[in-house]
């Protein structure tokens, strides 16, 4: 076990993480960045991370590079994660940061702005981690935040042009309009979230799918998003803009000049608004 | 009859018509009377009549039409529907052999029989023949190598039968809609079918016993007969018979078909200390955790892993020493060379160590099998899905635990003649040696999986860019397509390269070392193409800086850092001011991304083209601050506001020049203004025209037109200094 300190930032590849390990790089080499790989990222998501490393002058550590989504869509037999069985959480986000700290003693820094203190993000409970948070220590808010991603040259994601947080590119907390997003900017991803619906795993190599319908939940049809497929979802497409258009008004209505960002943040349509997973968000 | 009914329920003493004549002798009439005014009901099964609770449910008229129905149906259907048979183990012999076997068990009338297949848990079938003809089913050639199959053809069935007949009618009468409305019939039916059941298990053990029964174990002809006597001790003989390569596992935990959760885990880490750590003590492992107890039970006793030599520390897997075991590794070995013709699914080596005679436990497969393809994974190729995987992972073992059918394994026996040549140019080439303690030298998948482990860890740009020689991208192309190990190397690779492809047969390849030369540049051109890039662009930015070194930038760009800047300049001078980094190249890919808004290790050639444009503008824009604010700083320590003005001439020629404000200077140079402005609006009628006359004046005073020898980009950074600025400002005044 080594007793030396570890200082380490968490990139979900979302802009507070990103700024925040842009503004703790002047605070030493013993800085450890890291991100915990799903292998379903966006493309957007891995660019921009790699803009990130490129910024920092630094790796970022990149965990469970080798145990994806598609690893333990296999070892699973084709069992879909959901709010109520978030073995995709667990096994690829929480599991890796904790075999990767082991029992070193070390600092996490948490990206939590200072205009959202009441947020909850991954806070280890192990006692040999202790968990700081610079933006609230700091005062930096959303302002501050962008400010320092512009400074640094790096800007915003690109996936923010269409969605609000960064994950997989099947994550079930998307609301209805981001995944109309997705079958137009990733149509790809899309068919590809189609089909792991189905429980098949497309391309799975050279000689094509690996598909699970007969052994994962049969005869129960899991759904990405609530209450109908995907299939369902993108022939409503103009009815889900229209209403997601309407609730983005709604939304800006309350507050003046409010960054679009924001706006589609706090767009309420049909979804469910279930805190989403703050542990691949944040 | 009320005090028998009481005193015993269907037994010796009870409430039957002979029983109840030795009580009255007219007592026939009397039964007839009372059943007829529903005051009595008779028990035809149990022979029993019983005091009548009353109900409006003709009950035995019900049953009855059960009876009727039921009747018709083959023994074979109502047995199936009215009892489960539970399995059977084979006692003595999984006794003996430390292993539970575990038959299924069903009642059959005929038909052609299919025993367990290999990926069933149980060890093999037993059928109860319940038929009205003794039928004794012959299996094909195929089958007698499957799980045993047992067959119990009892002297006779006809009791069995009738019972299991009045279980059903019971059954299906408390099923009747009249009768789930009503208690006192549920009640009295529910008495009869505990009874009916009574009789039933009584006419089932009679039926199957060792004295009314015959035992078989099922062949292709007309069965042998299991001497051992019934059950448990024919099924033993049985398995005698069938698994006669019963493997010792030696620890209970593995050796099932399911494994507990901690078993499972316990399994998973010692497959991944023999996938990693087989060089290790006890493979890494510590404690006296489950997984120590699998792998001195089933690796170290066995001696499926040993020491390579008794001096060293390393180890290695290796045919086992244990007896019991060594069946099972030739049954898996002979699998692995089926697999030189053509790719062999994993589930087929799998069942061959399920079926007989091994009938191994489906969660000792996997280690098995791992430890089988770590033994020969010099000449062993495995495929998931059809990819080919240069390397056995934890990952890949995790995944190949769970879904065996997704891999295939290929034997790529040693190579001779002319491709035997290749591979040692290669080997050599590409400094591959032969796994350690192994006297083979490296052969195909060793040269293989070296190369596309290079290919891997190559960045987007360089398996993007065309700016590479013609051979390289085409060798690169195959490196990046090569599904089949052989083809690449013999193939696709050389024809990339502009050689021969290295064919079967041929005894010798006068180009072998020329090719494996060739292979080697392409790794170093590929493995040194990113490096590249980053050079040039620091020398690009250095050239366009006129600076000689990084620090020199460093130093300038610093200077600036914490003045005021546009937003848009701002990031690039803090890449460039970026001293916190390591290395050179570091520092260049940080401006670079900031340049091209992508990192390099994700350009295209475009994005190449595009920095290569966009730099030196940048830089000269640089320059300009760097210029207007030192000689800001020459004039006045404080702070100052800049700006950039551009006028545009009639003529279309435009004019830039950077003004500054001191802000010491700034009220006094205010007044001065206010007070022209004042003045002028007497002349020009309004403060707004005062301002733009002004201005217009001004622009022509300070900022002339050359003579068209300065546009925009010759621009040069000659300023005009505050007092300069104050001074023209008070003339006006």
């Amino acid at each position: 076990m080594s007793e030396a300190l570890r200082h380490i930032c968490g990139i979900s590849g979302g802009k507070d993480s990103s700024a925040l390990a842009v503004y703790l790089r002047g605070e030493g080499p013993q800085m450890e960045y890291f991100f915990c790989d799903t292998g379903a990222e966006l493309p957007e998501t891995y660019e921009y991370l790699t803009r990130l490393e490129a910024i920092l002058g630094k790796p970022i550590a990149t965990l469970n590079a080798s145990r994806g989504f598609d690893h333990w869509f296999e070892v699973f037999r084709g069992a879909l994660p959901s709010p109520q069985m978030r073995w995709c959480t667990k096994n690829m986000k929480i599991k890796p940061i904790e075999e990767w700290i082991g029992d070193d003693p070390a600092v996490s820094y948490v990206a939590i702005r200072a205009d959202e203190a009441n947020r909850k993000g991954y806070v280890s409970t192990k006692p040999n981690i202790e968990t700081r948070f610079p933006f609230i220590e700091d005062g930096i808010d959303h302002d501050g935040v962008m400010r320092i991603l512009h400074d640094a040259g790096i800007g915003l994601p690109d996936y923010y042009e269409w969605r609000t947080r960064s994950g997989c590119y099947f994550c079930f907390y998307q609301r209805k309009a981001e995944w109309i997003g997705l079958s137009e900017r990733h149509p790809e991803l899309f068919e590809r979230a189609v089909a792991i619906e189905q429980k098949v795993l497309q391309d799975a190599g050279v000689d094509g799918d690996a598909d699970f319908g007969d052994q994962a939940m049969r005869g129960r049809q899991y759904t990405w998003s609530g209450g109908e497929t995907l299939l369902q979802l993108r022939s409503r497409r103009e009815q889900i803009l229209e209403r997601h258009e309407a609730s983005m008004a709604r939304s800006a209505k309350t507050r003046a000049n409010v960054p679009l960002i924001e706006a589609l943040a706090d767009a309420f349509d049909e979804d469910d608004d279930t805190l989403p997973c703050t542990v691949c968000a944040l | 009859m009320a005090l028998l009914n009481l005193v015993s329920m269907s037994g010796v003493v009870r409430a039957s018509r002979e029983i109840l004549r030795i009580v009255d002798d007219g007592a026939d009439a009397t039964l007839a009377e009372l059943e007829d005014g529903g005051l009595i009901t008779y028990r035809e099964f149990a022979d029993e009549y019983r005091v009548w609770h009353g109900t409006d449910v003709d009950v035995r008229r019900v049953v009855d039409a059960s009876r009727q129905q039921v009747e018709r149906l083959p023994p074979v259907e109502v047995l199936s529907s009215v009892h489960e048979p539970q399995p059977m183990v084979a006692a003595r012999h999984s006794s003996q052999h430390d292993m539970l076997r575990v038959f299924s068990v069903r009642y059959y009338d005929g038909g052609p029989v299919e025993p367990p297949d290999a990926f069933s848990c149980y060890d093999g079938e037993v059928l109860l023949a319940v038929g009205n003809e003794p039928y004794i089913p012959r299996l094909d050639s195929s089958q007698v190598v499957g799980k045993p199959v047992v067959i119990a053809v009892p002297n006779d069935v006809a009791e069995l039968a009738d019972s299991a007949r009045e279980v059903r009618a019971v059954l299906d009468a408390l099923a009747d809609p009249a009768v789930v409305e009503d208690r006192v019939a549920r009640r009295e039916l529910g008495e009869r079918l505990v009874s009916a059941r009574t009789a039933f298990d009584r006419a089932s053990a009679d039926a199957f016993s060792a004295a009314s029964c015959s035992w078989l174990l099922l062949d292709n002809d007309r069965g042998t007969e299991l001497q051992a006597g019934r059950g448990s001790a024919a099924l033993s003989e049985a398995c005698d018979a069938a698994y006669r390569c019963t493997p010792a596992v030696g620890n209970e935990m593995l050796n099932r078909t399911d494994l507990t959760a901690q078993g499972s885990k316990a399994r998973r880490l010692l497959l991944e200390g023999m996938i990693e750590r087989s060089d290790e003590r006890d493979l890494g492992l510590v404690g006296h955790g489950p997984e120590m107890a699998m792998y001195r039970a089933f690796l170290q006793r066995t001696q499926l892993h040993v020491k390579a030599s008794a001096s060293a520390s390393a180890g290695a897997f290796r045919e086992p020493t244990d007896e019991s075991l060594l069946a099972a590794w030739k049954v898996m070995h002979e699998a692995f060379n089926r697999s030189k013709a053509r790719r062999l699914n994993l589930r087929d080596v799998y069942a061959a160590l399920l079926l007989p005679p091994v009938g191994m436990k489906a969660a000792v497969v996997p280690v098995f099998v791992t430890a089988g393809l770590l033994a020969v994974s010099d000449s062993i190729a495995i495929y998931e899905h059809g990819t080919f995987k240069p390397l056995l992972t934890p990952e890949m073992s995790e995944r190949m635990v769970r879904n065996p059918g997704h891999f295939d394994i290929k034997h790529f026996a040693n190579t001779s003649g002319a491709r035997s040549e290749v591979v040692r140019e290669l080997a050599e080439r590409l400094n591959v040696r032969p796994a350690r303690g192994k006297r083979r030298v490296a052969n195909v998948l060793a040269i293989v999986g070296r190369l596309v482990s290079r290919i891997r860890q190559l960045d987007n740009y360089t398996l993007r860019t065309s700016e590479l020689p013609e051979a390289t991208r085409r060798a690169r192309q195959a490196l990046l397509d090569a599904v089949e190990p052989d083809e690449l190397l013999f193939s696709a690779l050389p024809e990339a390269l502009g050689f021969k492809s290295v064919t079967t047969g041929a005894k010798s390849y006068s180009a072998a070392e020329a090719y494996a030369d060739a292979v080697g540049q392409v790794l170093d051109v590929l493995e040194n193409c990113y490096e590249r890039l980053l050079d040039d662009l620091k020398k690009l930015l250095l050239d366009a800086s006129a600076e000689s070194n990084r620090l020199a930038v460093c130093r300038q760009a610093a200077a600036l850092e914490d003045e005021v800047l546009d937003p848009d300049v701002r990031a690039f001078v803090y890449a460039l001011a970026n001293d916190s980094v390591d290395s050179d190249a570091d520092w260049i890919k940080g401006i670079a991304t900031v340049v091209a808004k992508k990192a390099p290790a994700e350009w295209t050639d475009d994005d190449r083209s595009r920095f290569q444009r966009e730099l030196p503008e940048q830089v000269a824009a640089f320059q300009r601050l760097r210029a207007l604010h030192t000689q800001n700083r020459a004039h006045s320590p404080g702070a100052f506001d800049a700006l950039r003005v551009t006028i545009t001439r009639p003529n279309g020629r435009e004019h830039i020049r950077l003004v500054s404000v001191d802000q010491a200077h700034r009220d006094r140079l205010s007044d001065a203004l206010d007070r022209v402005v004042e003045e002028l609006a007497t002349v020009t009628g309004s403060a707004q025209r005062s301002n733009q006359a002004l201005l217009a004046l001004l622009s022509e005073r300070l900022l002339p037109d050359p003579g068209g020898d300065q546009g925009f980009d010759a621009f040069s950074p000659a300023l005009f200094t505050n007092d300069e600025l104050v001074g023209q400002v008070a003339s006006h005044v």
